[in-house]
């Protein structure tokens, strides 16, 4: 994981890669936007910190050159001292992702970075199709370091139990048009599938929530038809792995 | 039963989801946290209202009241009430900003799917006095 810095103040540099570090991520400085571009381009960082206000070429400028490399992909985020709702709506409307305000806190600065460098993976590996697995063993295992077998069991069961009337529902409010509890429904089923492992589900989850929201709901009921008849082949195959207790 | 002196901290879960609910309840009572929950943002503030807490940790998408607009009620309320910390959890639905969750009155932030070490690590901060 790599984090580019881009501030013409050293002592902000300096703070910023120390906080940074903290979370064991590499951090590039660069003192300069021309510099900075140049790291960018021969680092390939996973997120971009960007000052604003900087003498050569300022924040927005570099912004923009950023965003005219194809093989710069990554987040890129202002730091700047303004802070009133106005400026930082400008900030995203010129396509900062997001923005940390000066005095910046160290607490902020880590949520928000390992925030995008999160997204940033989450999208690479949607690209590359890893998220597309039935079910992650190492999920269990990490959620069995904090509780015991029989509490996971219980877990899955309460899971499954709650998919299943979920999905039940699910046809129930498509037959009613009521799309916007289809969405809260999908988001609930996404964020408790990818929670215990199964993230082939919560994948399919989230992507027909973010069609609905689009407003493509021509093929909805047979989707609806083949999230149940999915859902249904997974438990079948995966439900011993959670009979923990004989 | 051995009477054990273990001092419990009272934690407020607000998640929509009775999956997540159970899973951070089973997870925190693991580190001799006592957990209550609350289904949406404004049978949090309510439930705020009427008990003292530890630690607050809150979904953005609340049904009724969104975990923003609840922070944002519970940061108004009068002394040391109005400064109870906030950890605040989602996943990236509607790729908000974070700096909105900072602003809302956010103590931290922390992505779906979680990681729970590093949950129990902020609850830890938090929670010790």
């Amino acid at each position: 994981m790599k984090v580019l810095v881009i501030d013409d103040n050293a002592v902000n540099r300096r703070y910023a890669k120390s906080v940074i570090e903290e979370d064991g991520i590499s951090v590039f400085e660069a003192p300069n936007g021309e510099t900075g571009i140049a790291t960018a381009i021969e680092q390939k960082p996973n997120v971009i910190l960007v000052d604003i206000q900087m003498p050569d070429m300022d924040g927005f400028e570099c912004l923009k050159r950023l965003k005219g490399l194809p093989e710069i992909q990554a987040p890129i985020l202002a730091i700047t001292a303004f802070s009133n709702p106005e400026d930082r709506e400008l900030f995203i409307r010129e396509g900062f992702q997001d923005y940390i305000t000066k005095p910046v806190k160290p607490n902020v600065l880590s949520s928000t970075i390992k925030y995008w460098l999160k997204t940033d993976m989450h999208e690479k590996r949607i690209e590359e199709n890893s998220l597309l697995i039935e079910f992650d063993p190492e999920v269990k295992e990490e959620l069995l370091k904090h509780m015991d077998p029989a509490g996971l069991e219980e877990l899955f069961l309460q899971f499954q139990e709650e998919i299943n009337e979920y999905l039940d529902q699910l046809m129930f409010l498509h037959s009613s048009k009521n799309y916007y509890n289809i969405c809260s429904i999908l988001h609930i089923i996404k964020g408790n599938a990818g929670s215990l492992g199964f993230f082939e589900l919560s994948e399919l989850a989230s992507q027909l929530e973010i069609k609905i929201k689009l407003g493509n709901y021509d093929a909805l009921e047979n989707e609806l038809l083949d999230l149940r008849s999915y859902s249904k082949r997974l438990f079948d195959k995966y439900e011993t792995q959670f009979n923990l207790n004989l | 039963m051995i009477m054990t002196e273990i001092q419990y901290k009272k934690v407020l879960v607000a998640e929509d989801s009775s999956v997540i609910q159970n899973l951070l309840k089973k997870i925190l009572l693991f580190e001799n946290c006592k957990i209550t929950s609350a289904k949406d943002g404004q049978a949090v503030v309510d439930t705020y209202n009427n008990e003292e807490f530890d630690l607050i940790i809150m979904d953005i998408n609340l049904p009724k009241l969104d975990g923003l607009n609840a922070t944002k009620q519970i940061r108004a309320l009068k002394g040391s009430k109005g400064n109870i910390p906030i950890i605040g959890i989602s996943g990236n639905a509607k790729n908000l900003p974070v700096s909105e969750f900072f602003e809302a009155g956010m103590n931290e932030y922390l992505q779906k799917p979680l990681d729970y070490d590093e949950l129990i690590g902020l609850v830890k901060k938090y929670t010790n006095d």
